[in-house]
């Protein structure tokens, strides 16, 4: 009997070491929830994703971005166009080393650009680089000169800038470990790599060394946790300190939690449903502008988006800085799509649905699930609408890759769509979505002033010059009706209320260099 | 004993090559495509082709077909679309993490399902023997993602017992155990359930046996004669359905993976499937296979061990 009451004791104190709560002693360490493992740390070889995100601790680029989307020296101190806006000059920041020790200078920035155009680095920028550059110069070790095949200011934001895959890496580090730098990240960032376990943690350490000063976290440890609402616990237990991307259904619960904070703040992102003018009857105008005047967006976009969004005007977030606040939407107003649909031959038929040449008006939007913020939800509401106007439309929602595959091969009537324009330039932005090749442009809106407009824009040095063209570009592209916008997405993150001095930055980039946990 | 292994191995070839063969055809022909995941919004339709070209996707699906085979055959599974890293180095890096979560899920499993299932046979039509069985079918029905988010919320939110996810070492330390706890629950109560039910169906075969009436004559202790002498006899189909579970356990794993951020093959699975990264699919679902074959050839030999009649000719 007293042997069995032994054995029972002894399970008990088992249990109750394996339940008890585990306390870790931290020394300002800071852990991030993310939304999945990084993918590479080979940035030159990546577009978006976690990887580019933690990126952004490790490494640095040319030029950096403020909380506001404004540019900011970053390696290079400072930089000039020629006049004519085909020669672009950095100057760069001194002193400066990489995390292994080796010395950054105009050779390294070289370095790394040669490698982005190299085809054998197979980087996703790799033909549009070479294309835009015909050589890069360094006149001294302080002095990169990039000559430019065509006058192009946007070029900054297309390649130099942090949204892009120009991160230096150390050359020395590239050729120690070849393809493994993407496992072996070594920059110039306030962090340094330190260990990856693959699916569990990437574990980085203050750079004393940082040219900006030393940052006040000793360690950020970065875990993959895919589910958004185990993210959620781990947040509100202690085994995270931040989230990176919170859902818009967690937001008003995290709120209303004073052990947490959330950070919001409007990004250059634009979300709406476009059009397909390759397919009918979307050809005519006039259908356009009815569909877009029976849709009540305004309302929609309040009681579906709550504070995850803000309404958009036109097609140009309101954050960039070339956007027109001039621009006057279609509006809520089935009296005028009546008479546009009229003035178009289309008529109500017997079953309450517009038809013209025995041609009912029906059509199908393209959505993804969950994938862009309530895209199924306002997808369901704008059929609704229409439902009820006279416009029979049905749904497609499919799950995300075969969406970007169908989306981009423009198999689609209408499609709710969208993303970040990250770059605020007045010539960057959503406008490359009807121009040229480019493998957005699915949606058969062809206009020689627009495209002239837009052309101009990139290649004009002088800021007001090219925002009046912007303006100008925006004016063709809303007359045109092109799509029904809906929302500029805001940059969502929550970490736990003891987290001090985290700046929210309205690009999307992490910067965690004054971050502190409060006792 | 090493003919009979030897041809239970070759019966398991034509099974992976049917598993390669279907998963490479499901892969392509499933719409999507990883190259424009790849490229960023504004890349052109010529980098996409570039892309491809780089890649190798822009040959045509034999080609594909018969250079993977010859690929697989030198043990090089390709390397990720998505993170460039060689197929191989993924999967060995995770395969661990799995292997301990399948591990400590079986054993779970069978530790809560076995005796559940003796004492059901034992006390046929009792109380106890009615709430099991209930118990049982709705074990069996809880889907994995809802019952591992109400673990978290019970174990980690409310109590602050367990960790909420995430590995934290390795399975014999403190901290591996305790964060290894409640994805293998996760997994194990479903297949508890399942284990449960077909222990008390074969025992319940075994305990009307003669010999069970001539031990209990003899004046054996009744627990004796359950524990050795029935479940001995009973076991066999339970430890064919433990083979069977090990592939069920390794398909709730994607699920369980991806709620508890266990570093393990199934939650990468989600991922190169959401992204078609077709190379790692391929070489995940390899193993997969490769994994249950090799189970169920152990189960298959162990009965040699477990019952004398079972011979190997």
């Amino acid at each position: 009997m007293q042997r069995r009451l032994w054995i029972g004791i002894t399970m008990l104190m088992l249990v109750l070491a394996v339940f008890a709560p585990m306390v870790s002693s931290a020394d300002n360490v800071i852990i991030l929830g993310m939304e999945e493992e990084p993918e590479s740390f080979d940035v030159h070889k990546i577009s978006g994703g976690v990887g580019m995100t933690i990126g952004h601790l490790i490494y640095d680029y040319l030029i950096r971005y403020g909380p506001d989307g404004e540019r900011l020296p970053g390696l290079a101190e400072s930089w000039e166009f020629s006049e004519d806006a085909t020669t672009l000059t950095f100057h760069l920041r001194a002193g400066v080393t990489f995390h292994d020790g080796s010395k950054f200078d105009a050779a390294a920035v070289k370095y790394n650009f040669d490698r982005l155009m190299d085809p054998a680095t197979g980087s996703p920028r790799q033909r549009e680089l070479s294309n835009a550059v015909v050589s890069i110069e360094t006149p001294d070790n302080l002095t990169v000169i990039f000559n430019l095949a065509k006058p192009d200011v946007a070029f900054i934001g297309y390649y130099v800038g942090e949204v892009t895959n120009g991160a230096i890496i150390s050359p020395t580090a590239i050729e120690k470990y070849g393809d493994k730098i993407a496992s072996h990240p070594v920059g110039t960032g306030p962090f340094k790599f330190v260990s990856w376990e693959l699916g569990r943690r990437v574990v980085l350490e203050r750079n004393e060394d940082f040219w900006g000063g030393a940052p006040l976290p000793s360690q950020i440890i970065v875990r993959p946790i895919p589910d958004a609402s185990t993210r959620l616990v781990e947040l509100e237990t202690g085994g995270i300190h931040y989230i990176y991307k919170v859902e818009p259904a967690q937001m008003d619960f995290i709120v209303n939690d004073p052990d947490l904070t959330l950070y919001t703040k409007p990004s250059t992102s634009l979300y709406g449903l476009w059009f397909n003018q390759n397919r009918e009857p979307f050809g005519d105008l006039n259908v356009r502008k009815a569909i877009a005047l029976a849709i009540d967006v305004d309302t929609i976009v309040e009681v579906l988006g709550g504070n995850a969004v803000v309404r958009s005007q036109g097609p140009v977030p309101v954050l960039n800085l070339g956007h027109n606040p001039n621009i006057v939407e279609p509006g809520y107003n089935q009296a005028e799509a009546k008479r546009l649909l009229s003035n178009s031959g289309w008529a109500l038929g017997s079953d309450g649905v517009y038809e013209k040449d025995g041609q009912k008006l029906e059509f199908t939007i393209l959505s993804g699930d969950g994938h862009n913020i309530q895209d199924k939800q306002i997808s369901e509401a704008a059929q609704d609408q229409l439902k009820q106007f006279g416009i029979k439309v049905s749904l497609r929602i499919v799950e995300h890759a075969l969406f970007m595959s169908e989306q981009m091969s423009g198999n689609f009537d209408m499609v709710f769509l969208g993303g970040w324009f990250t770059d605020n330039d007045p010539a960057r932005g959503p406008m490359y979505l009807y121009l040229g090749d480019t493998q957005y442009n699915v949606f058969g809106f062809v206009n020689e002033d627009l495209q002239a407009a837009f052309t101009t824009a990139r290649s004009v040095g002088d800021f007001e010059l090219r925002k009046a063209l912007a303006w100008e570009a925006q004016e063709i592209i809303n007359d045109a009706v092109v799509a029904v916008w809906f929302y500029n997405a805001n940059i969502v993150a929550a970490a736990t209320s003891n987290l001090k001095g985290y700046e929210h930055n309205g690009i999307g980039f992490l910067r965690l260099e004054n971050v502190y946990l409060a006792d | 004993m090493t003919v009979y292994a030897i041809r239970k191995v070759l019966i398991g070839i034509p099974v992976l090559i049917a598993v390669v063969t279907l998963v490479f055809l499901i892969t392509r022909l499933t719409p999507g495509d990883p190259v424009r995941q790849l490229l960023p919004p504004d890349a052109s339709e010529a980098d996409v082709i570039q892309m491809r070209k780089y890649l190798g996707l822009d040959q045509s699906l034999p080609q594909q077909y018969f250079r993977y085979w010859e690929r697989i055959l030198h043990g090089d599974f390709g390397n990720s679309i998505r993170t460039r890293r060689p197929v191989w180095d993924e999967l060995v890096s995770r395969i661990p993490y799995t292997a301990e979560l399948a591990l400590v899920a079986i054993i779970l499993s069978a530790l809560i399902g076995v005796p559940i299932g003796v004492y059901s046979a034992i006390r046929q039509n009792t109380v106890f023997d009615g709430v099991m069985r209930v118990a049982a079918f709705v074990g069996v029905s809880f889907p994995s993602f809802w019952l591992g988010t109400m673990l978290i919320l019970l174990f980690a939110l409310w109590l602050g017992w367990l960790p909420a996810s995430g590995c934290d070492g390795p399975l014999w330390t403190l901290a591996g155990f305790r964060s290894v706890l409640l994805p293998a629950l996760t997994l194990a109560i479903g297949s508890a359930a399942s284990i449960s039910r077909m222990t008390r169906s074969s025992m319940l075969e075994v305990i009307r046996q003669d010999y069970i009436t001539v031990a209990k004559a003899k004046g054996l202790r009744e627990s004796r004669v359950h524990w050795k002498h029935s479940l001995k006899n009973g076991f066999i189909p339970v430890l064919t359905l433990l083979g069977m579970q090990f592939g069920f356990l390794l398909g709730g794993a994607v699920i369980a993976e991806t709620i508890f951020a266990w570093p393990g093959l199934g939650q990468l699975a989600v991922k190169a499937i959401m992204f078609r990264d077709y190379p790692l699919i391929q070489g995940i679902v390899f193993f997969f296979a490769a994994s249950v074959v090799l189970v169920n050839l152990l189960v298959d030999l162990s009965y040699v061990f477990i019952d004398p009649r079972v011979t190997t000719s």
